[in-house]
């Protein structure tokens, strides 16, 4: 075993299967970003994505010519969008796996479980009725008022869900999903008589917010995703040694020297900024953090340090791919990426509840 | 030292445990028995910090169990639950490996896996996926894991075992109460609740009859296990007699 496997925090029996799948994972997130970059309605062949990419950073931009075209398509319409897909994705997966870790149960992911709606709820009733009270805020504060909305919107959803579904310390798949389901149903109503009142211009149409998009990407954007993102995967690294011994229980790892209260407080809160984010940027797109976790703990393992690296790459990868699809699909209209994520996620979902029938009880 | 005075716990109105004072030294091995609900794991739970006492305290090292982080006391003390379900598909040996405290020496670490999985004699099993063994080998991958925790801290922690053998064969009852007499040889303290007073008798340096949530007696097994406390703890008439060595158990006849 290598330093490298021991970094992983993963078993030396495991070692020489985990470190290939998640290098897999990296390469697929390259292949699929460039892709990601290359296709659309003005095709740029990858070389010349990549020569765009690398003249842009030590250069400066080509000022005529084809290449402006094709360097302004990039720079400024593509690559932003990748990055978001790809932050997004990395995001969601994420605060899958981390969700799936404190409750102690595969089937969490924050679409289903009412996470993400909760955010959606709060992000869209900042929007209608967040000017009455905007000027009386610091300017710092609005200029970033729609993620923190989300970011207040989830956290409530998952004390919700912490409060309905856990009783004495466990979570069953029925109560987690009963709760979940009854959290997302209500705050997609809620936002639902928001926008339907509202004729609000902001707004964009239900569809965003309940299927997503990443049409709307601009480097702000991203800029407001991003740190929210990093303090998810950060965290969620931070605690994963913890999270691995959770899987015991909570008396066990409480036992074994884990404040497990702690613990799931600070999950808790970086769980709601990450979702909350992801949110904001790009509305509700469901089943990437039930996918990734579940197909890396099946070929990498259930450790939660290399399940959180993995969840992050592939999250990424998949949802840069899905965007691909969702905007070249009907082209010149857009597919909602929820859609793409659903047909994918979706039948996996119902395969897990079959595998799964019999220990669910 | 591990104390516990006066505890008392109530749950949904009823008192589990009453008025129950246990204390455990390095170098002994102390058995609690008595019939179902008598509250002996409650007891157990209150020692390991899992449970706080509606009245009494627990001390360890002379210091209150509530000034205790879990951290520390992780350190001075590791349990055995009754039986444990993982989430995820971990293998044998990476259940273990959870003993390990998070900054040891990896290959340390490595190292006490291996032997206590050898210890409660797992070893084959070490790649297996815990959620297909057995409920008997679950339980002695989880006396692993904890063996580990104990190891890792210097060795001479206290061991608290919640009905360790419950789901064991014969042999491995045999090596579980074995295991956890070298750990007290070497200075470690050890609590078992136990259901098979043979065995207690076999393995305690110090027996604690517990019946509805009181201590009825406490002491040396020979004298404590008699004819009499049979009765009184199952209702159970029995004779106690020294045949092989020590007390040894006949059930006989049942009163009523």
């Amino acid at each position: 075993m290598s330093a490298g496997d021991a970094a992983l925090g993963i078993s030396w029996r495991r070692a020489g299967k985990t470190r290939p799948i998640l290098i897999g994972c990296a390469v697929l997130l390259v292949i699929t970003f460039v892709a990601s970059l290359a296709i659309g309605p003005v095709v740029i062949a990858p070389e010349k994505v990549v020569s765009i990419l690398y003249d842009a950073m030590f250069h400066g931009r080509p000022t005529s010519g084809v290449d402006m075209r094709d360097a302004v398509v990039l720079l400024d319409i593509r690559l932003p969008r990748a990055v978001l897909a790809a932050i997004v994705g990395a995001a969601l997966a994420v605060a899958g796996a981390l969700l799936q870790g404190i409750f102690r149960n595969p089937l969490a992911d924050p679409g289903l479980v009412g996470v993400s709606p909760g955010a959606a709820l709060a992000a869209v009733a900042w929007i209608v009725f967040g000017g009455t009270i905007a000027h009386h805020l610091p300017q710092f504060l609005v200029s970033h008022a729609l993620s923190f909305a989300a970011f207040v919107g989830s956290l409530v959803a998952i004390f919700l869900l912490h409060r309905l579904a856990t009783y004495e310390g466990r979570t069953s798949v029925a109560n987690l999903l009963f709760a979940g389901i009854a959290l997302g149903a209500l705050a997609s109503a809620g936002t639902g008589l928001i926008i339907f009142v509202a004729s609000d211009l902001q707004l964009r149409e239900f569809t965003f917010w309940t299927l997503g998009s990443l049409g709307a990407a601009t480097w702000p954007r991203v800029i407001l995703a991003l740190p929210f993102t990093v303090i998810l995967i950060g965290g969620a690294l931070w605690l994963a040694r913890g999270l691995d011994t959770l899987a015991l229980g909570e008396a066990e790892a409480f036992h074994t020297g884990i404040n497990v209260e702690r613990m799931k407080r600070a999950a808790i809160v970086i769980v709601a900024a990450g979702v909350g984010a992801a949110v904001a940027v790009s509305g509700i797109i469901g089943f990437v953090g039930l996918v990734v976790p579940h197909l890396l703990r099946l070929t990498a393992g259930p450790s939660h340090k290399s399940l959180i690296i993995g969840s992050a790459l592939l999250g990424a990868a998949l949802l840069t791919g899905s965007d691909i699809f969702a905007r070249t699909a009907a082209s010149p209209a857009e597919l909602p990426i929820g859609i793409v994520t659903a047909f994918i996620g979706a039948p996996f979902f119902i395969w897990l509840l079959r595998q799964n029938r019999r220990s669910f009880g | 030292m591990y104390a516990a005075r006066n505890i008392r716990v109530k749950a949904g109105g009823k008192l589990i445990v009453d008025d129950a004072s246990i204390a455990l030294a390095p170098g002994k091995v102390v058995a609690i028995v008595g019939p179902n609900g008598a509250g002996k794991s409650t007891l157990l739970k209150v020692l390991a910090g899992e449970r706080r006492p509606n009245e009494g305290v627990v001390t360890l090292d002379d210091v209150a169990l509530r000034q205790w982080d879990a951290y520390a006391l992780a350190k001075r003390r590791a349990v055995l639950p009754q039986s444990v379900t993982v989430a995820f598909p971990f293998l044998a040996e990476e259940i273990v490996a959870l003993g390990v405290p998070q900054y040891y020496p990896r290959g340390e670490g490595q190292e006490l896996t291996a032997r206590a999985l050898a210890e409660v004699d797992m070893s084959f099993a070490a790649a297996q996926t815990y959620d297909t063994l057995s409920g008997g080998e679950r339980q002695r991958v989880q006396l692993a894991r904890v063996l580990v925790q104990l190891w890792a801290n210097g060795g001479k922690g206290y061991l608290l075992l919640d009905e360790p053998t419950a789901s064991l064969d014969l042999p491995h009852q045999l090596a579980t109460l074995r295991i956890a007499r070298e750990h007290a040889n070497a200075g470690g303290g050890v609590l078992a609740v136990l259901h098979d007073l043979n065995l207690a008798v076999m393995v305690a340096d110090e027996i604690v009859a517990l019946k509805d949530g009181r201590v009825i007696a406490t002491g040396a097994p020979a004298d404590v296990v008699t004819d009499g406390l049979i009765r009184a703890l199952y209702d159970v008439e029995a004779r106690v007699c020294g045949v092989p060595e020590g007390p040894f158990l006949l059930p006989q006849t049942i009163i009523r």
